[in-house]
């Protein structure tokens, strides 16, 4: 295995903090929920338990509790009415599973239906059909959690949230000239009150 | 290819924008050389993403060195010291779709603009029958998307899925290509996401102009009467921001690693901003 202090992006003399924080940072971007219907979260997979090893075989190394990874538990197949495209779309056969889908007369289209038929479409890139596909799945059974995630996770892409933003500090902290001003000014009226002065003109 | 997959200028330091205008600068350079001087305006800042993202991948750039413009002396440029495997991929990729767009012409276009098209032709011809040499798997994805492209549009009621999808899987096709040896679908996904983008980006910008010339164009289906400006924010942004999305996380899976910061800054930033400017140059329009 490459060198579990490369993964996680951290030096061996960092802290157990430095480290936890590296590994929230990299679970966070890799997590199993960001690739839910892609069609490359086995490589996102890879990358999580590449993560989580590397993690697991530092903390080991120095006799820390074990924080273990994050379970994943797939989408439920106990009462599916489909257990055949499930199968399909788990193995990234998709067009077999939009044949099958197709097959069903309209009828027997059910939520499950048009969950999975929004999967199979969201996995191709097809993300109009598939959010149409998933908020009528959403609609005929309102009560079912993999639906409502499916959902609200395409509704927040919709909305334009990223599940990351980059490690540049420009895409979330940083600082604009609001807080270099009073940062400034704090600093200039703590240096009066010693007795200097920083900015003459304030 | 219209430029809009560009980098938020403003948010990129210095050495990042010097980096980024050398690579524009040093596709230029073998634009003419391989295809001849005027073929150099077929340029745009998406085929220079495209150089840019083959040498992320693949590496060798090896670094700037400060030369004379090839179009102006007067000025100096910075030219990569290598990488020219990437950026006569990309040079060639312009040709065939220019190429492409010139057919795309010729079949669409009035009288007089027919037949400038038409004299051009021939000259496009060789240049593209040379591309074709050197790059045969571009050739099949540019002559696809041609064909493709023209099936669907002979489909007024084709969702924007389907239109799109001629988009789509070029641009899936040239960026997997940009892979090398290495994993390919990532890069794949991050090419479908963007092409779906710009086809979708381009038919919003176009939308109103369609609906004058009665040119095809999939947003008119859903339009009915409505005002065009909220149509837009409440059918096509939404797509367009779930392309930016998903090209962000088969991003974070790709084997980047030179230009790193710029390719983020483009699909983080760039894309959104581009996204932005475009539709509200459009709300101008009517205002």
């Amino acid at each position: 295995m490459k060198d579990p202090y490369s993964i996680l992006g951290v030096s061996r003399n960092a802290t157990d903090e430095e480290i936890k924080n590296a590994y929230r940072e990299m679970a966070r971007k890799y997590h199993p929920d960001n690739y839910a219907d892609n069609p490359l979260a086995d490589l996102a997979g890879e990358r999580m338990k590449e993560i989580n090893e590397a993690y697991d075989q530092i903390m080991n190394s120095r006799r820390h509790k074990n924080a273990g990874g994050n379970a994943y538990s797939g989408t439920g197949n106990a009462n599916s009415n489909f257990p055949d495209v499930r199968n399909l779309v788990m193995q990234g056969r998709l067009e077999e599973a939009q044949e099958i889908l197709d097959g069903v007369p309209p009828e027997r289209r059910d939520a499950e239906w048009y969950f999975l038929n929004g999967s199979v479409l969201y996995k191709r890139g097809w993300f109009d059909a598939a959010y149409t596909s998933m908020s009528n799945a959403c609609r005929m059974d309102p009560s079912n959690p993999e639906y409502r995630a499916a959902f609200a996770q395409l509704q927040r892409q919709r909305d334009g949230g990223f599940a990351y933003r980059g490690q540049n500090g420009v895409y979330g902290g940083g600082c604009n000239t609001c807080d270099v001003c009073q940062s400034l000014i704090c600093a200039d009226c703590c240096c009066e009150c010693m007795g200097g002065d920083l900015i003459p003109c304030c | 290819m219209f430029g809009y997959v560009r980098a938020n200028k403003s948010q990129l330091r210095v050495c990042e924008y010097e980096a980024y205008k050398g690579v524009y600068c040093s596709l230029c350079r073998t634009q003419g050389r391989l295809y001849g001087p005027l073929t150099r305006f077929m340029l745009s800042y998406d085929i220079a993403f495209l150089a840019m993202l083959h040498l992320s991948v693949q590496g060798g750039c090896g670094g700037f060195e400060d030369k004379s413009c090839v179009f102006n002396p007067l000025k100096k440029c910075k030219y990569c010291k290598a990488g020219e495997q990437a950026l006569s991929y990309a040079a060639s990729v312009a040709m065939l779709l220019s190429y492409y767009k010139l057919r795309d012409n010729i079949d669409d276009s009035r009288r007089l603009r027919r037949l400038g098209c038409k004299l051009l032709h021939p000259y496009y011809n060789r240049k593209r029958k040379k591309a074709a040499r050197l790059y045969p798997e571009a050739a099949k994805i540019a002559e696809e998307y041609y064909e493709n492209q023209r099936r669907i549009e002979q489909t007024p009621g084709a969702g924007l899925d389907a239109a799109a999808e001629p988009t789509a899987k070029a641009l899936q096709g040239y960026f997997a290509l940009c892979a090398g040896a290495g994993e390919s679908r990532p890069l794949a996904r991050m090419g479908y996401c963007i092409g779906k983008w710009i086809y979708l980006l381009d038919a919003g910008a176009d939308l109103e102009k369609d609906i004058r010339s009665g040119a095809f164009n999939p947003l008119k289906a859903g339009l009915q009467g409505q005002d065009i400006q909220s149509y837009l924010q409440r059918t096509l942004v939404p797509n367009l921001n779930v392309c930016v999305t998903e090209c962000a996380a088969a991003f974070e899976l790709a084997d980047c690693k030179d230009f790193r910061p710029i390719i983020e800054n483009v699909i983080y930033l760039g894309l959104k901003q581009t996204q932005t400017t475009i539709l509200s140059k459009n709300k101008e329009k009517t205002e």
